[in-house]
């Protein structure tokens, strides 16, 4: 097909061009979430729609998670944000005592979205001192 | 025609791909905010100028609170005030955040090269949180 070196040439600049403009956009989903503080082990699932798939893609890509504690309560034990399920897709954890954390990837986390199109999201964690911890976890998808 | 055409083709890419590369400075555009703490949400909104009309690329942003009265529970800062458009946010009785992407959040000024921020919280104790809301523009 490229049997002319600046035919080949010229296309990798094109798409190189293409990309730079087309392949920069980020968009977040925050959620908020509260989680009972007996000191137990607690879980809150939630979906959320990432942009619509593009090109040949047939995976959304996760470049950040965050979570932020509002209320902490008597404080968290441990705090783990992951794709729903899969731990091998955690997203940002937070320790003993800790309000919040971000994380940002150099690569991605590829998620399979489900057949309508969201992904399931997890907060797993423990605090204590009675109540409710309230937060906010939020995931970016690079798109 | 066709041996002109696609020269002009890859001279016209061979432009954009110049465009494109060089503009990668960095900048940042900071702006001192301050938030009644009254236990509710409360929001304001500023312009941050000077951009100019193209879009635009949002690499990260930070708070730091110079006076937090009671403390804050949140605080949040979305560009063009819409959630999916989250730059950073900080958490209960936090004085400081900051967020860098590797990707970037794509913006568009205005006509007149502006972009609404809006900066959403609440604090406590009475009187006003004050601080500086930061965003890192790329491009």
């Amino acid at each position: 097909m490229f049997n002319h070196p600046r035919r080949f040439i010229c296309t990798l600049v094109a798409c190189s061009a293409a990309g730079a403009f087309s392949a920069c956009a980020s968009e977040s989903r925050i959620k908020s979430f509260s989680m009972l503080c007996d000191g137990t082990n607690k879980t809150v699932v939630y979906a959320v729609t990432p942009p619509p798939l593009t090109g040949m893609n047939t995976k959304n890509f996760i470049q950040t998670g965050s979570v932020v504690i509002t209320g902490p309560r008597g404080g968290l034990k441990f705090l783990r944000f992951q794709v729903a399920g899969h731990s091998e897709f955690t997203v940002n954890v937070l320790g003993k005592g800790e309000i919040s954390n971000r994380g940002d990837f150099t690569g991605f986390l590829g998620v399979t979205p489900s057949p309508s199109g969201n992904i399931s999201m997890q907060v797993t964690g423990a605090c204590i001192g009675g109540g409710m911890l309230q937060g906010f976890a939020t995931v970016w998808f690079f798109s | 025609m066709r041996s002109r055409l696609f020269p002009t083709l890859c001279l016209s890419a061979l432009c954009l791909g110049a465009v494109a590369l060089p503009a990668q400075a960095s900048e940042t555009r900071v702006q001192p905010f301050t938030l009644l703490c009254d236990g509710t949400v409360r929001s304001v909104i500023f312009n941050v100028t000077g951009l100019g009309t193209a879009n635009r690329f949002i690499q990260g942003g930070d708070f730091s609170i110079t006076n937090p009265s009671g403390g804050v529970r949140f605080l949040q800062m979305l560009a063009e005030a819409d959630n999916t458009k989250l730059i950073v946010d900080m958490g209960f009785q936090q004085v400081r955040a900051i967020g860098q992407f590797t990707g970037f959040i794509q913006v568009t000024p205005n006509a007149s090269g502006n972009l609404p921020v809006q900066v959403t919280g609440i604090c406590m104790g009475g009187g006003s949180l004050t601080g500086f809301a930061t965003v890192y523009f790329f491009s």
